[in-house]
């Protein structure tokens, strides 16, 4: 759980860290790639490890169109607007799911059998989306600190203008880092989706957004190495929790073990403000 | 001579703001050719612009008698020329080497690398001693050589250089703007240097522009600027 949390917060970090744009829609694309998942699952009974593909590609295609149409007009304006804009694009897409998909929640099972480690029944389907999402991190890092363009990804963070000066297509760049980072949240819902005990709707971004917000600034404003450790340790802390208090028969354990980690992050954050990889 | 870049009535600014009124501005091939002018006279800004980091808003810029006015800062280091921008601007938690490799980024430039490398290490050796050093951990001298270092690895013939003496010991300093010298002798390259250490920019250059409130209010060659506008000088910049 942890892990596909790490991935969406690695894709909201990414157009943080890159553009410096809050994307507030963030929730709202996790939204729509859980319902791909969903729809090529019980349509075609598509394997949710395959969905991450055309996950994949429609986050590029969404990213490419919301950054020539919103974003390039106004992230070098008030930070206010790309606020706006924000919520304006997860207003949008929430709503057009509505009316396609109706507004009420819908699960679906995918079972592949359960592995037991000492004595605890895991699903293999969770173990499985939890791999496939650090396999996906690990070869957004690999590419980010082993090929030219993850190095010249890494200095259009810290200096746009010397990357200009490199020769640097900047704003070229910035659209691509803007549809991968949404490809990164897609695909982080298609993975969710397998963890969604009640299903989904098309509000069930929300906890997500606001999830993927307190994992980034618990990581480090801008750090994709926080963001990942921090959704690992959001996601530890959350699974950590339920079991116990299941496990003491308290009511409503899931409610709860959110309520714990928000604490947790709140005493890290009272300790260490900059966050777990911030810069000063 | 031939002129290199050639910029005519260029205005710009920033939003509202303008800066630059109308300036005239030539290179020689192979010159060296300085801007003085005194804090917010327009210095940066008309480098910038030159470069394409700011829109110009009006007038026209020139490079080897094609018309680069519209062309962003990417597209111009493409042809040849580049800038060491004032501050640096380098990547501080890249290493040296990754820096100097950025600066091969282009395809030109990284069909030249190793060529690049060795010129630029034959002129900074201390770079080479640091090259898997973050580049935010080098001292303030090497970090102005390792911006002049990145500079030349695009692989330009016009480098304009904004205030390279900034913050560093006279003797840095000068060590430093020596390289003027060596790489207008070892590669021809036309150079742009743009100083508030009078005395640098008066041993380096050939000629002489002086920018105030973003207008040329003087220029000439050297001894001319020096000799006979004497008191102009003394005004402006307390020569
Ligand atoms: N990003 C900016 N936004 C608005 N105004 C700016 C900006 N940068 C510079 N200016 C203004 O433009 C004018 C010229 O600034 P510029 O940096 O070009 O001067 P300069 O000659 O390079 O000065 P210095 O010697 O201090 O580097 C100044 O009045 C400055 O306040
Ligand atoms: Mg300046």
């Amino acid at each position: 759980m942890g892990s596909v949390l790490g991935l969406g917060a690695v894709g909201l970090s990414l157009i943080f860290g890159v553009l410096r744009v809050v994307n507030l829609a963030h929730g709202a694309f996790l939204m729509l790639g859980m319902y791909i998942t969903y729809w090529l699952f019980v349509l075609y009974g598509l394997n949710p490890a395959i969905s991450l593909i055309p996950s994949f590609i429609v986050g590029l295609l969404i990213g490419a169109i919301v950054y020539q149409t919103i974003i390039s007009r106004i992230m070098y304006g008030p930070e206010l607007s790309t606020l706006v804009a924000g919520v304006g694009l997860m207003i949008l897409l929430e709503e057009a799911a509505k009316v396609m998909w109706e507004p009420t929640y819908r699960g679906f099972i995918y079972d592949i059998g359960t592995v037991y480690v000492g004595g605890i029944g895991l699903p293999l389907s969770k173990v499985a989306s939890a791999l496939l999402s650090l396999l996906l991190v690990a070869v957004f890092f690999i590419v980010l600190y082993k090929t030219k363009l993850g190095t010249a990804v890494r200095a259009l963070m810290q200096d746009p203008e010397g990357a200009a000066l490199c020769g640097i297509n900047v704003r070229l760049m910035y659209a691509l880092m803007f549809s991968l980072g949404v490809s990164l949240a897609l695909m982080s819902g298609s993975l969710i989706a397998l963890h969604q005990q009640q299903g989904i709707n098309p509000y069930v971004g929300h906890s997500y957004l606001l999830i993927a917000f307190v994992i980034v600034v618990l990581g480090g404003l801008g750090s994709l190495h926080g963001a990942y450790v921090g959704g690992i340790l959001v996601g530890v802390i959350i699974s950590l929790s339920t079991l116990v208090f299941t496990f003491f028969g308290v009511p409503q354990p899931m409610i709860l073990a959110h309520f714990i980690a928000f604490l947790l992050i709140l005493i890290i954050l009272l300790l260490r403000p900059q966050g777990l990889f911030g810069g000063k | 001579m031939s002129r290199v870049l050639e910029v005519k009535g260029l205005e710009s600014g920033y939003g509202k703001i303008q800066v630059l009124w109308g300036v005239n501005l030539a290179l020689p091939k192979g010159g060296v050719v300085a801007v003085l002018g005194s804090n917010g006279a327009g210095k940066t800004t008309l480098l910038k612009t030159i470069m394409g980091l700011i829109r110009p808003w009006k007038g026209s810029i020139s490079l080897y008698g094609k018309d680069v006015t519209r062309l962003p800062a990417h597209v111009k280091v493409n042809l040849g020329i580049n800038m060491v921008p004032e501050g640096r601007r380098l990547f501080p938690d890249l290493t040296v080497r990754e820096n100097l490799e950025m600066g091969a980024y282009t395809k030109r430039a990284a069909e030249k690398k190793d060529d690049s490398l060795e010129l630029v290490f034959n002129l900074f050796p201390r770079l080479k001693e640091r090259i898997n050093q973050r580049a935010g951990s080098l001292s303030g001298g090497e970090q102005q050589m390792l911006a002049v270092a990145r500079a030349l690895m695009t692989r330009p013939s016009v480098l304009l250089l904004d205030e390279p003496s900034q913050g560093l010991a006279p003797k840095v300093a000068w060590e430093l703007a020596d390289t003027v010298d060596k790489l207008r002798g070892e590669t021809g390259m036309t150079i742009l240097l743009v100083e508030q250490n009078v005395a640098i920019a008066v041993e380096k250059a050939e000629y002489l522009y002086v920018l105030e409130q973003g207008r040329i209010i003087l220029e000439g060659p050297k001894e001319e600027v020096v000799t006979k506008k004497s008191d102009v000088i003394k005004a402006y910049l307390g020569l």
